[in-house]
């Protein structure tokens, strides 16, 4: 047993703990960063699982990652390079389909070709919804005040962020208020007409979360995928060159040059407790660390009831930890090809296969799919978002190969009777099933096939009940609520541990603003 | 799915004429900026002979119905229900709170039946204002391709085809007529600001329209033309163009941006009198405490010019083009406006541009100040407030 | 005859408004559709010598203002707690018997789950504590949340320090617990199946939403606005059914010199330059006057009541959107005795699955085949609404979604009518030996005789965003139109429905200056 003092300690090497260490690195202090696994990233990795072919296992596009930590780091120098995902293909149950391409004209004679009104909405759809994108922004960008506090930094944060509510035109703030608070389904019939296109929108509006398109709170789950930003560009979706994984990797090449330690397959067992402080961590292996700051980027449930002891904790933020809803709802399935899928719509190859090709052919499809999760099954007939890296970046699988990874939903966490192996692989037919519906071809052309149920994604990235978001984006768990009210600053109940997880505001995607806050907050708090 | 940018009804007749490949956007469709390397050829045959435009990719809409009027007289600004049959009109509309969507012309068809054409989509926001009404809106915008003829002896051309008298014609009506048996609308219209006539006519028959005009129109100097030429006549007729010199309240994306008919001196085309119709009530209240911008025309003196060009020891240099950008005006030191649109005149030999200014300094013949980039450096040179259009010639209306 | 003002729509809020504009000397009258006053808060025969509670079982928490302001007390208006809240059938057990008195309750779950019976006393005080917040809001006009005027910070800045009295915790508590599902609020708090399934319907009560639907706690804590701690789904019985709210207010309006006038239904409000100029009878007869209140739903105000070119077409989509979505049947059963077992109240919903399982047919356009059911016998409580020792039962069963994916049928309102009293009847065997009459009202019913649109009892769903400030449209909240002259001071109004006469107050409140 080996003991070693630093100024912080992180712990998860995923891009919310690279980010951490990175700034308090920046800023001087000697940081180490703890990651279980043999490799860094948490979901956000590329991972060779069959010789040739690269896999974004879990975490596949990009666009909420902020500018600014992406200019603080100068990740692009550090190889962060994002190739743009330009398209939309949804495949109807007729045989049709419905596409939005990078092109505004052709998007335009695509929607006019199945709704003249929807294809006007649409222009002043994504106007309204940039607005809101833009007055939500800054959000992103603050430290959520405590409404029950009279301190003068939380009135000032209270009035901050009633601020950025007042600055908008009335209209504006309608919309945003109904946003906030509507379903997906109910928030698109307001636009559009056409049933297919609403499915496809709103599935943006239920990614990750255990919502259908009709649950109110579902819409501001829409607006959360609008915010994406690259170069400038609002709601643009990319992919990194040499998967997800090589974002982190180009993070954690930044934190290195600033100092930062990063240890792999160092799996903490506890964060240890003196006189009602953090002093540090041990390890699985035994190996003590020692440091004034502990920063957590694990979700609550994992941080606090597993990594600490309930007796180190006030009562009621462990109820609240407890109640805090994390409900897995998605599954990946990751694929080796031998050829493209032939899409019967859409037949041959062509620019289709370089966006995403989205199995949403109808709002009753979605949100039936949700209907079988919501009693603990997973979808017979699942929504999908479907990407093919390769044809991206070629240099995902060998030539003339593919890589595809589908983000599928819904596969509860709480599946009845537990995940098992016969339910992975049924769960995975299903996947296979239902694209081999829109593509004949795309059985037979499968080499290799990797599942990922909600469990596996647990088992492997340590991310309770395998949710991507380290919890729900719901309306009771954001922003000063999140994960817990009153612990909504990167703080927790005790001195000198920290959070920084996508379980910390604004939540999750690779977005890495939690980090980036949780690292300016404790950098406030110790001395220069 | 095809990615190609779509083409025009004429583009069969229109793509040999191209000599450089000038081809630009339009409403998602490919237009020729101009078919000769230079487009001056082009911009005289405006003004001295007759050019042939394809402003197919207009979004056009058919009003049918009982209520069609009614309907109409709801969105645009302009009174409807008074016009004849055969009468066109140029107007606005607007939004609830009075700045305008778009601009573009209706044209009344039959007792109940209207065309409408717009820079912009307008199928939804038509649908959303035919509540309680008996009314069918239609997108005709595919079906009906559009060619202008415009210029001093377009009345002649189309004499010579249509084989009738057109002299009867007035400036803003229209009459149904036929051009080697294809059935046509012909407008007295255009964007030109001269003598000249817009053609409507089935897409499938615009082939042979095009070859029609184009060989009754040989003789007197019937020369296609394309939008750069187009941009210099506008500028010169005091014509705006929406996302250039106006945005649609539609897009703009801060208040600011937005204009109202006031703001943009189309005083003439807003009804007051009508008890209905879009943006009514904050029209009136505009009206009463009068706008706060006004939409002239900018004549950039040439002695100014010149010595801000002598200056640096360089003779005035024009542009070749008209330009789209906004430019700040001053009047004693302030900025109180901008312009929008630019050109050289080789017609009346004076700079124009077109411009937003603030009310106070919007009388004609006032001194204002416009800047100009002469050597990479910021200068100033006198421009002078003059009433629109800058050319307006007998023969437009005659 | 000129008037000052004319109210379309006699039912409690058109009257309370009405009332008001009356006592303050404007010269008002009602014009109401049907033959009889009370809109959706009426007491009517359904079958000689049965009186039902047509729509709602109870007219819902009347402020105290409105009560002593118009002396409703006075008047015959004297409403009571029902002692049976609800009882709650448990398969194989003891039923679980909801009531005022938080200790009798507390003792009947005890044999079903001692947690939740220790429980019991604290979450009727966590329900009292934030509904008693709601109450606060309701007792004035919505906030203005963007508005930056002195009166509307101040009343910000007041509804702030009513929630700030509530408490660290307390304040937490609103903040969390409004946007949530009940289904999670009521697994944070108690483990019995039956006992949540029961509670979960408070909060989907006449919404199309269901349990596990974000939104619903604020629907089961607005249930509860205005009654005492331990009044978890209280009744408040008044004697001679709801309707007698509206004759005690009927009878302010005439005692005032306000006109009352049925049969006189107004087919369209007349504008002249933005402003109303009168109303036009269905029976052709004109109306000239200066200022119409209306009562009757945003979207049959706006969308059918006046001419679509006298407003906005922006404004016209946002009243478009109001989401209205009856989802309820509402079946009255002339009984010719008391079905053994019965009692005044009793509500089948035996799991929230269940109910969410209801929600789901709904969701998707069809009608639950297996709805959750509230059942009252009112004559339990109050004999004489039926004659010679003869019940009236009513039973409200959700979900029957007026969006019928195959549209509605005669066939099908009278399949659903035998579905539910056959379920009913599972619950209480003999029932159908007892029936002498039934009568079925679909959401399109409701539509067609009350003027509700889609057969909302609420007059809009009452979901967060249509909520507040949002309550009908965000741009129009304070019972002003963009008409001038023209209110609405009906249920779709803030606070709206449930808060019997609150919206009527506030809007004349509001016309009055």
């Amino acid at each position: 047993m080996t003991t070693q003092r630093y100024d912080a300690i992180v712990i998860g090497g995923g891009h919310n703990g690279l980010i951490n260490a990175a700034y308090l690195a920046r800023a001087g202090k000697r940081v180490v960063v703890l990651e279980r696994r043999h490799l860094v990233g948490g979901a956000a990795v590329t991972e060779e699982i069959y010789p040739g072919f690269k896999y974004s296992v879990f975490s596949y596009v990009v666009s909420l990652l902020r500018p600014e930590i992406i200019r603080d780091l100068d990740l692009p120098r550090h190889g962060l390079e994002i190739l743009p995902l330009e398209s939309t293909v949804t495949p109807t149950l007729d045989g049709d389909y419905i596409a939005a391409w990078a092109d505004h004209d052709v998007t335009r004679r695509e929607i006019y070709r199945h709704s003249k009104r929807d294809a006007d909405a649409y222009d002043e759809y994504n106007k309204l919804m940039h607005h809101m994108a833009m007055a939500v922004k800054p959000i992103l960008a603050m430290v959520p005040p405590d409404p029950t506090s009279l301190a003068p930094s939380d009135l000032r944060g209270m009035l901050d962020f009633a601020g950025i509510f007042r600055a908008l035109p009335t209209r504006q703030f309608h919309a945003l208020y109904k946003l906030m608070t509507m379903s997906a389904g109910d928030y698109l019939d307001e636009w559009f007409e056409t049933d297919v296109l609403k499915a496809t929108k709103s599935a943006s509006g239920i990614i990750g979360t255990f919502m259908g398109p009709r649950t109110p709170g579902s819409a501001y789950v829409l607006l959360h995928h609008y915010m994406g930003e690259i170069d400038g560009a609002f709601r643009a979706w990319g992919f990194a060159k040499g998967g997800t994984g090589a974002i982190s990797e180009s993070i954690a090449s930044a934190a290195r040059e600033l100092g930062a330690e990063i240890r792999l397959n160092a799996p903490v067992a506890k964060i240890l407790v003196k006189g009602g402080r953090a002093t540090g961590v041990a390890l699985e292996n035994g190996d003590e660390l020692h440091a004034p700051v502990v920063v957590t980027s694990l979700d609550p449930k994992r941080s606090f009831l597993s990594l600490l002891e309930e007796k180190e904790l006030p009562a009621d933020f462990v109820a609240d930890v407890r109640r805090y809803k994390i409900r897995g709802s998605s599954g990946k399935v990751n694929l080796s090809l031998s050829e493209l899928p032939d899409l019967t719509c859409m037949p041959g190859a062509g620019p289709h296969h370089r966006g995403a090709i989205s199995i949403s052919p109808s709002m009753e499809y979605v949100e039936t799919a949700y209907d079988d999760a919501k009693y603990g099954n997973f979808s017979r007939e699942p929504y999908m978002d479907i990407i093919i890296p390769s044809m991206i970046d070629p240099q995902m699988a060998p030539p003339g190969k593919h890589v595809m990874s589908i983000f599928v939903q819904y596969a509860p966490s709480n599946i009845i009777g537990g995940w098992d192996a016969t339910k992975r692989e049924a769960f995975g037919d299903a996947v296979v099933n239902a694209v081999t519906r829109v593509a004949p071809n795309f059985r037979s052309s499968i080499l290799h096939r990797q599942v990922l149920t909600p469990a596996d994604i647990e088992a492997i990235t340590g991310l309770t009940e395998g949710n991507i978001f380290q919890g729900e984006l719901a309306l009771h768990q954001l922003f000063f609520l999140r994960p817990a009210p009153g612990w909504a600053k990167f703080r927790a109940p005790l001195k000198g541990l920290y959070q920084c997880g996508s379980a910390t505001h604004p939540g999750g995607g690779i977005m890495g603003a939690a980090g980036r806050l949780a690292a300016l907050e404790i950098l406030k708090d110790v001395p220069k | 799915m095809d990615h190609r940018l779509r083409t025009t009804p004429f583009h069969s007749r229109t793509a040999p004429l191209m000599q450089g490949a000038a081809w630009r956007r339009w409403a998602g469709y490919a237009v020729a900026s101009a078919y000769e390397l230079s487009h001056e050829r082009e911009y005289y045959a405006i003004r001295n002979s007759a050019a042939l435009l394809d402003v197919s990719p207009l979004y056009k809409y058919h009003i049918a119905g009982r209520d069609a009027a009614r309907l109409l007289d709801r969105v645009i600004t302009r009174n409807v229900g008074a016009a004849k049959i055969g009468q066109v009109l140029y107007t606005t509309w607007c939004d609830s709170d009075g700045k305008v969507i778009d601009d573009g012309t209706v044209s009344r068809l039959d007792d109940q039946l209207f065309r409408l054409t717009a820079a912009d989509p307008n199928y939804r926001w038509l649908g959303d204002n035919a509540r309680q009404l008996d009314v069918h809106i239609e997108d005709v915008s595919e079906k009906i391709a559009a060619l202008a003829l415009q210029g001093p002896n377009a009345r002649l051309i189309l004499e010579q085809a249509t084989e009738s008298d057109l002299s009867s014609l007035k400036y803003f009506r229209l009459t149904r007529s036929s051009i080697r048996g294809i059935p046509v609308t012909i407008t007295r219209t255009g964007y030109t600001g001269d003598l000249g006539y817009e053609v409507w006519v089935d897409s499938a028959s615009a082939v042979p329209l095009w070859d029609a005009l184009v060989e009754s129109g040989t003789p007197y100097g019937i020369t296609p033309a394309g939008m750069l030429a187009l941009d210099m006549a506008r500028v010169e007729a005091g014509l705006l163009l929406i996302e250039v010199d106006y945005f649609s309240s539609r897009h703009a994306l801060i208040e600011s941006q937005k204009s109202s008919p006031f703001e943009l001196s189309l005083d003439w085309t807003v009804s007051l009198d009508k008890p209905q119709f879009n943006g009514r009530r904050a029209i009136k209240a505009e009206h009463a405490r009068g706008a706060a911008w006004k939409f002239v025309g900018i004549e950039v003196d040439w002695t100014s010019l010149q010595s801000r060009f002598n200056e640096v020891g360089l003779a005035p240099r024009l542009p070749t083009q008209a330009w789209r950008t906004s430019v700040p005006l001053y009047a004693g030191g302030t900025q109180v406006g901008y312009a929008t649109s630019g050109s050289w005149s080789p017609l009346l030999k004076r700079y124009l541009a077109l411009a937003h200014v603030e009310s106070k300094h919007a009388a004609p013949g006032t001194s204002l100040e416009i800047e100009l980039t002469v050597e990479h450096k910021r200068k100033r040179a006198t421009g002078t407030v003059r009433s629109l259009p800058f050319f307006n010639p007998e023969r437009k209306r005659k | 005859m000129t008037y000052d003002a004319l109210v379309v729509g006699g039912g409690v809020n058109g009257l309370t408004t009405a009332a008001y504009l009356a006592r303050a000397g404007r010269k008002v009258v009602v014009a109401e559709r049907r033959a009889t006053l009370g809109g959706l808060c009426a007491t009517e025969e359904f079958h000689s010598g049965f009186r039902a509670n047509s729509c709602i079982d109870d007219p819902g928490w009347v402020p105290d203002r409105v009560m002593k302001d118009l002396g409703l007390a006075a008047l015959g208006y004297a409403p009571t707690l029902a002692p049976l809240s609800m009882s709650i059938p448990i398969d194989g057990g003891s039923p679980i018997v909801i009531s005022p008195d938080v200790r009798a309750t507390a003792a009947s779950l005890l044999p079903h789950s001692i947690r939740d019976a220790n429980k019991w006393a604290e979450f009727c005080a966590f329900v009292a504590r934030l509904s008693g917040f709601i109450e606060a809001t309701y007792s004035v006009r919505a906030p203005a949340v963007e508005s930056s005027a002195p009166s509307d910070l101040l009343s910000l800045l007041s509804l702030g320090r009513k929630l700030r009295g509530l408490g660290r915790r307390g304040m937490i508590d609103v903040i969390r617990t409004i946007p949530m599902p009940i289904a999670d609020l009521l697994d944070e708090w108690f483990e019995h199946e039956g006992l949540k399934g029961a509670l979960s319907t408070l909060g989907v009560l006449n919404v199309q939403h269901g349990p596990q639907s974000g939104g619903t706690a604020l629907v089961f804590l607005h249930n509860h606005v205005g009654l005492p701690v331990g009044g978890i789904g209280a009744r408040r019985v008044v004697r001679g059914g709801v309707g007698v709210l509206v004759d005690a207010l009927a009878q302010v309006v005439t005692r005032a010199g306000g006109e009352i006038r049925t049969n006189a239904e107004v087919a369209r409000i007349r504008v002249h330059e933005d402003c109303v100029a009168g109303v036009v009878l269905a029976s052709g007869e004109e109306i000239d006057v200066p200022t119409v209140v209306s009562s009757a739903d945003p979207r049959r105000t706006f969308s059918s009541l006046l001419d679509a070119g006298d407003l906005d077409p922006e404004f016209l989509h946002a009243i478009d959107c109001v989401r209205m979505r009856g989802p309820q049947v509402r079946v009255h059963l002339a009984l010719s005795g008391v079905p053994r077992g019965a009692v005044a109240s009793m509500v089948v919903a035996p799991t929230m699955t269940y109910v969410e399982q209801a929600y789901d047919a709904a969701k998707h356009g069809r009608i639950a085949e297996r709805p959750w059911l509230r059942m009252s016998i009112a004559t339990i409580d109050d004999p004489p609404l039926a004659s010679g020792g003869s019940h009236v039962m009513s039973i409200h069963a959700q979900y029957a979604p007026y969006h019928l994916r195959d549209g509605w049928t005669l066939e099908r309102r009278v399949a659903v009518g035998e579905s539910v009293v056959a379920m009913a009847a599972q619950q209480l065997p003999g029932l159908a030996d007892l029936v002498q009459h039934s009568v079925v009202l679909t959401p399109p019913c409701i539509e067609e005789r009350y003027g509700a649109t889609e057969g909302s009892l609420l007059h809009g769903e009452l979901t967060l965003d249509q909520f507040l400030f949002a309550r009908p449209v965000a741009s129009h909240s304070r019972y002003a139109s963009p008409i001038e002259g023209l209110w609405l001071c009906g249920s779709g109004t803030h606070p709206g429905v449930g808060t019997a006469g609150a919206s009527g107050r506030l809007a004349a409140k509001e016309m009055l200056g």
